[in-house]
């Protein structure tokens, strides 16, 4: 659905002309940062590819001692690579993950040297770099109360979630990747893993802020697999 | 998981009778709890004492016991049916604590019954304060610091240590009985002197006030997995200081910023983790307003007031899923029974406000002590859903039923500012109102935050209504100002009132100007997934989300909150009739504003409409529904009181039309009726002027039963003598004019019998008639009530019997009906008849198995009692015997005389059943919480008209091994009768008084009828009050003590020297 924010008793005329523009198309490239950015830490040296980061997945690795570098969403394997990461973290972002297909090839570079955790956007873009495919969901995700169960737990955990689209069930079954955690109401993607390399995603926000907290052990679980 | 395969039969424990701290929540969520237990494949047995609940009709469960709640009785169930599991989780802390005795003393698992819901370890350390404290530091949850005390010695010294203020909290007590906040040692020694006396274990939490921080409430459910969800968080508008269930509580919190509701979130997930419980548990937390600090005040490891309220708050029936989930059940395959599409694992999201408002008993006990504090005093609450905080605020207001429809107190117009502010720090039920009071005369939100500590977004929602007031004023009746004031929860009669209209002209222009709410739906997700349960409210939006039916639908009023003379009974009706008309094939529509009931579960009715009780409210549902008519005789007085008004607007009022209610309401028509029937009733007048009811009364002849119109303070009715106490008590109690008058009957000291009947408007059915053991004079709420009579010959009973058809017929009754009568030297008098079910129908049709409420509702309907397989004249009684008996909660009320008289004081019931008379009224006194001495030391006072019939009595206990302590009067009459006694003095007339005699241990019953000349000061309330305190059991009536008499008489042995 299209909707447009106005100032009251704007002409009608012009409500529709901004209605019948398409969408935009590069909306990660207007809100990722243009120059890369460094966060000190003590801790591992994670660099986080920002397609429209959520300060808080940036403080939830901060809390953590983390030395984090966030790079710009088109930033090459290479200059990754310069910065010494220890870790690689793809950010949340708005928008169609199919959008930005000079990502996927970087994703599927880094993902072999590094350890690799995806939020969002981020697992979006993770799930279309190892073959799977994704979708607009009809309403989307919205709110601070999504069950998302891990299926090798076998546990609930309330989520916050804000996405449009979403990785296609059916599609991963042909990609490197397995489901490690679905939607207990519509059964959708929640969250994949690589099948061989220590790499894994999550479509929420394990960061919360808004929403609950239950899920921020992902972030000791992705510092675990570094040190693994 | 799939549901634990040992498990076949399980016993549901219920939370016994009515009292302060523990109502009808738990009617609800055992109801609830059962049926969703018989859903999972069990065979459910049932135990609970209060007859007026739904849950102890015995289609509710496989076997239902009406038993008393002692471990006892439970043992004797436990061995006749052998369950496998027991679940104690939803029967309030009565069932908690009787697991809790059955699993240390070993009987549990000698019998091999499984504890279900939690384990025992777990209760101890949510509810032992020692060992919950120190759960908390293990886990590294703070709590406030504090230490257990077991002497008065030890709470001084922790004083000492850290200062005051002190909240002193007695252990395993409901409601917070006997605790309290001392600002200094007096206070101190007072308190924990009285909390230590009420907790059963000698044991009170002496802690650091926290006093001013937001109080907020978390409900949690956990499962066997691990799984655990947040089903609703509640904040406070009264911060900490107040009982939570005396605080005025908005649903979801409204001013915690995500980062505090996710702290306190994570918080209530870990501490219910860590106590591993499995099913619901609620979390109380104080949140420092000026930083991230926050302590958790108390943990419920079990369903709660809170969570009914949580429940129908969001529509996540919490006992519901806590039920299956004690059965092994998990959250993740439990579909959640609101959406039917999703799981009941996740969290509901609201797009409303719930405001619930406690609702207190000071009406009927206006000598009480006011003040909140930890010790709730409400009996009953109302919600209200709205979409702005205001809206559902005074929604709440006029739900309460208190005679105020706005935020606005008469008593405090013309009121100073001094006087305001003085009125705001009394922190008494009124508060609120004082508060928009203060608001709307100038002081300021800082100086009231100051005063109170109620947050300013609060008080800013408040200060919006007063702008509104006062825009209203500004710009008068337009349909913009009118649609704004609408959105802010405003009521036509308010509006009515200051635009110098009536009430139903300013109805029509509103509907004439289309500003008419709409209704919303509650769906647990906030219109996330699509849902079809039709649980709604009014809001004055653009979007009706109410499910369009082309069925028949009837509509039945509801009885609003729960307090003393209106209780659950009420709501057992309404579910019965709602229930008759689905089977009939109509749809039912309920519409009620209590949160606690099973009248607003959702899956009671087909249509739920949680809304105030007015004609306003009321009419909206209707013009948005259009039924055949409204059933207004269930719902008690709240429900009657509609049915003019309403018919007035062109409803269609089902049942006992509007003008035979009044024949039997209005005095003057009755009385008429009365004698155009050659029926007696007492004498009585109406006057308005004392020189009128010293004149009149003469002619009545004494004893006379005063009843004023307006109360100045004291108690409304009062059984007077002679012309003294007459004028005493008109002087000091009443107001006499034209404009206030007084109603006088003669008094007739009697049996009291009362009767209710069903009728079709043609055949006149009497399920069972009752006799009442305390005489005419003692509220028959307040009287034990003997079915079938016991002491009453067939002939009065047939007479009893013809004057019921006779009444009844007369009044063309369709439905039920109540009659009271006396007996009075052998003649029927009738005291009062109510046209509509009464507070005996639950009592009556569970000892008769006749249901009355169906049988009515189906009569109303216009099914005849023939064709139903009832006839004309009175039902043959049963060969059981039952025993009704009143439940107080005295101790919860200081400052409340406990001795019985005309007005009601009672809040609950529960029953005994039996095939002899003394073993079920046995029954009932034990259910009632009575500890029956066998033998002992019984402190006696009477005053000189009982003294006769009292040696009668000390006699028989004398007998049978009880000795006395008594008053020089009362001695003497036992000294001259040859018994032993000591004679003690009168309050202050020495060290050794009847108050020192009482605290000492050494008495094991009092009997004290009252003198006159009776005011709060009186030796006789001090002794009464100091009993009450003592947990003692005091006898007011001699006809109650005789009762207690034959069950010791009928359990003991007699102890006579051989002759």
């Amino acid at each position: 659905m299209k909707a447009v924010l106005v100032p009251l008793n704007y002409p009608s005329h012009n409500i529709q002309l901004l209605l019948s523009r398409a969408m935009g198309n590069d909306q990660i490239a207007r809100v990722s940062t243009k120059n890369p950015i460094h966060f000190p830490g003590e801790g591992k040296r994670i660099v986080m590819m920002d397609f429209g980061y959520k300060k808080n997945i940036l403080r939830s690795l901060l809390r953590r001692n983390c030395d984090v570098v966030v790079v710009p969403w088109n930033t090459s394997t290479e200059m990754i690579q310069s910065y010494r990461p220890e870790g690689i973290l793809l950010s949340n972002g708005p928008g169609n993950p199919k959008d930005v297909p000079e990502v996927l090839p970087v994703i599927r570079d880094l993902q072999k040297i590094y350890p690799m955790f995806s939020i969002c956007m981020g697992h979006q873009l993770f799930a279309l770099a190892n073959g799977a495919d994704t979708e607009k969901l009809k309403f989307g995700h919205r709110g601070a109360n999504h069950p998302v169960k891990d299926l090798k737990l076998n546990k609930v955990f309330m989520s916050s979630q804000n996405h449009g689209y979403s990785v296609i069930p059916a599609s991963v079954n042909k990609s490197n990747l397995e489901v490690s955690q679905v939607n207990i109401n519509d059964s959708s993607v929640e969250g994949l893993r690589h099948k061989s390399l220590p790499a894994f995603s999550v479509q929420y926000h394990p960061e919360a802020c808004p929403g609950p907290e239950d899920t921020g052990w992902l972030f000791d679980e992705f510092l675990a697999s570094i040190r693994n | 998981m799939p549901v634990n395969p040992n498990l076949k039969k399980v016993l549901v424990i219920g939370s016994g009778p009515i009292v302060i701290g523990q109502a009808a929540e738990f009617d609800y969520s055992g109801t609830q709890a059962v049926k969703s237990l018989i859903e999972e494949g069990m065979e459910v047995v049932l135990v609970n004492s209060n007859p007026a609940t739904i849950m102890t009709d015995k289609e509710t469960a496989h076997k239902v016991y009406i038993e008393p709640l002692t471990k006892e009785f439970l043992l004797k169930i436990i061995h006749k049916e052998k369950p496998d599991g027991i679940l104690p989780t939803l029967g309030g802390q009565t069932a908690l604590n009787l697991a809790v005795k059955l699993e240390e003393e070993g009987h549990l698992k000698r019998l091999g019954v499984q504890l279900m819901g939690c384990k025992v370890d777990t209760i101890q350390k949510a509810e032992d304060r020692k060992l919950f404290k120190e759960l908390m530091q293990q886990i590294g949850e703070p709590v406030p610091e504090s230490r257990i005390v077991t002497s008065v010695e030890e709470s001084l010294e922790f004083a000492n240590k850290i200062g005051y203020p002190l909240i002193i909290r007695p252990a395993f007590t409901l409601g917070g009985t006997g605790g309290g906040i001392a600002q200094n040692e007096a206070e101190l020694i007072t308190i924990s002197t009285s909390g230590l006396a009420a907790s059963p274990i000698q044991q009170c939490l002496i802690e650091r006030s926290i006093a001013g921080f937001k109080e907020v409430e978390y409900e949690v459910i956990r499962d066997s997995k691990d799984n655990c969800i947040i089903v609703c968080n509640m904040e406070n508008i009264d911060p900490v200081g107040v009982h939570t269930g005396d605080s005025i509580v908005v649903a979801p919190s409204q001013t915690l910023s995500d980062k505090e509701y996710q702290i306190l979130r994570s918080s209530a997930l870990k501490i219910i983790r860590s106590l591993k419980i499995e099913g619901g548990c609620n979390v109380q937390y104080a949140m420092d307003p000026h930083s991230f600090q926050y302590y958790v005040i108390e943990v419920n490891p079990r369903v709660s007031r809170s969570s009914a309220l949580a429940s129908k708050a969001t529509g996540y029936p919490i006992a519901k899923i806590a039920a299956k989930i004690s059965l092994g059940l998990t959250l993740d395959e439990i579909i959640n029974p609101v959406t039917k599409k999703t799981f009941a694992c996740f969290e509901p999201a609201l797009d409303y406000v719930v405001s619930k408002i406690p609702r207190w008993p000071f009406d009927k006990f206006a000598s009480a002590n006011r003040r909140l504090g930890t010790q709730m005093k409400a009996t009953g609450e109302v919600m209200a859903l709205g979409r702005t905080l205001e809206e559902s605020l005074l929604k709440a207001v006029r739900s309460l039923e208190v005679g105020l429809y706005h935020l606005e107190l008469p008593s405090l117009k013309d009121k100073s500012l001094d006087e305001i502010k003085t009125k705001i720090l009394k922190q008494d039920d009124e508060r609120l109102f004082a508060v928009a009071e203060g608001l709307r005369s100038g002081i300021s939100a800082k100086e009231i935050n100051d005063l109170t500590k109620i947050d300013f977004f609060f008080l800013a929602k408040i200060e919006n209504i007063i702008r509104m007031e006062k825009k209203l004023q500004e710009k008068g009746k337009t349909p913009e100002t009118i649609k704004e004031a609408k959105r802010l929860g405003f009521c036509d009669k308010y509006l009515a009132r200051i635009f110098n209209e009536k009430e139903k002209d300013f109805f029509e222009w509103r509907k004439k100007n289309n500003i008419m709410p709409v209704f919303k739906m509650v769906d647990t997700c906030a219109g996330e997934f699509e849902s079809s349960t039709p649980y709604y409210y009014s809001s004055y939006e653009s979007q009706d989300e109410v499910l369009e039916s082309n069925k028949k639908k009837v509509v039945v009023l509801g009885s609003g909150p729960i307090r003393i003379g209106q209780g659950i009974e009420f709501d057992y009706a309404t579910v019965h009739a709602i229930e008759a008309i689905r089977a009939m094939g109509y749809e039912a529509i309920v519409i009620n504003n209590n949160p606690e009931t099973v009248s607003t579960d959702f899956s009671t009715s087909d249509r739920l409409y949680f809304e105030p009780l007015t004609v306003e409210d009321v009419m909206h549902v209707l013009e948005r529904e259009k039924p055949i008519g409204v059933v207004v005789q269930f719902g008690g007085q709240t429900a009657i009181n509609l049915a003019k008004p309403l018919s007035e607007r062109g409803v269609t009022i089902l049942g006992t039309s509007v003008d035979d209610i009044d024949r039997a309401e209005d005095r003057k028509r009755f009385e008429a009726l009365l004698r155009s029937l050659d029926i007696a009733q007492p004498l009585g007048v109406t006057v308005t002027s004392m020189d009128e009811a010293v004149e009149k009364s003469a002619h009545l002849g004494f004893p006379v039963i005063v009843r004023p119109s307006y109360v100045l303070g004291g108690r409304a009715m009062e059984i007077v003598y002679n012309e003294d106490e007459l004028t005493d008590y008109m002087k000091r109690a009443v107001q006499v004019n034209p404009e206030h008058p007084v109603l006088i009957d003669r008094y007739m000291i009697g049996r009291e019998m009362e009767v209710d009947a069903i009728c079709d408007g043609e055949t006149v059915f009497i399920p069972g008639i009752m006799e009442h053991i305390e005489k005419a004079g003692v509220h028959s709420g307040d009287s034990i009530a003997v079915y079938p009579p016991q002491t009453v010959s067939q002939d009065i009973l047939d007479r009893l019997a013809s004057t019921t058809l006779s009444i009844t017929r007369a009044l063309n009754i369709k439905g039920l009906i109540n009659l009271q009568f006396v007996i009075y030297q052998g003649d029927v008098f009738v005291l009062e008849v109510n046209p509509r079910s009464s507070r005996t129908v639950p009592f009556l049709s569970k000892v008769t198995g006749v249901q009355m409420a169906k049988i009515a509702t189906r009569a109303l309907m216009g099914e005849s009692l023939m064709s139903q397989g009832y006839f004309h004249g009175a039902l043959k009684p049963k060969d059981d015997i039952a025993v009704k008996a009143p439940v107080f909660s005295f101790a919860k009320l200081s400052d409340v005389e406990i001795a019985l008289g005309p007005e009601m004081k009672s809040t609950g019931e529960v029953m005994g059943k039996d095939k002899v008379f003394e073993k079920a009224l046995h029954k009932a006194f034990v259910a009632a919480g009575v500890v029956i001495p066998d033998s002992g030391t019984i402190l006696a006072t009477l005053n000189d008209m009982d003294k006769e019939e009292g040696l009668r009595l000390f006699k028989r206990f004398h007998n049978i091994g009880f000795d006395f302590v008594a008053t020089a009067g009362t001695a003497k009459l036992l000294k001259d009768a040859g018994i032993h006694v000591k004679t003690i003095d009168r309050i202050g007339q020495s060290e050794n008084d009847i108050l020192k005699e009482i605290r000492s241990g050494r008495i094991s019953l009092i009997i004290n009828t009252i003198s006159k000349g009776k005011n709060v000061e009186s030796d006789g309330f001090k002794m009464r009050r100091c009993a009450v305190e003592r947990g003692l059991l005091c006898l007011t009536s001699l006809d109650t003590t005789e009762a207690l008499l034959k069950t010791i008489e009928r359990n003991t042995y007699t102890m006579e020297p051989l002759a």
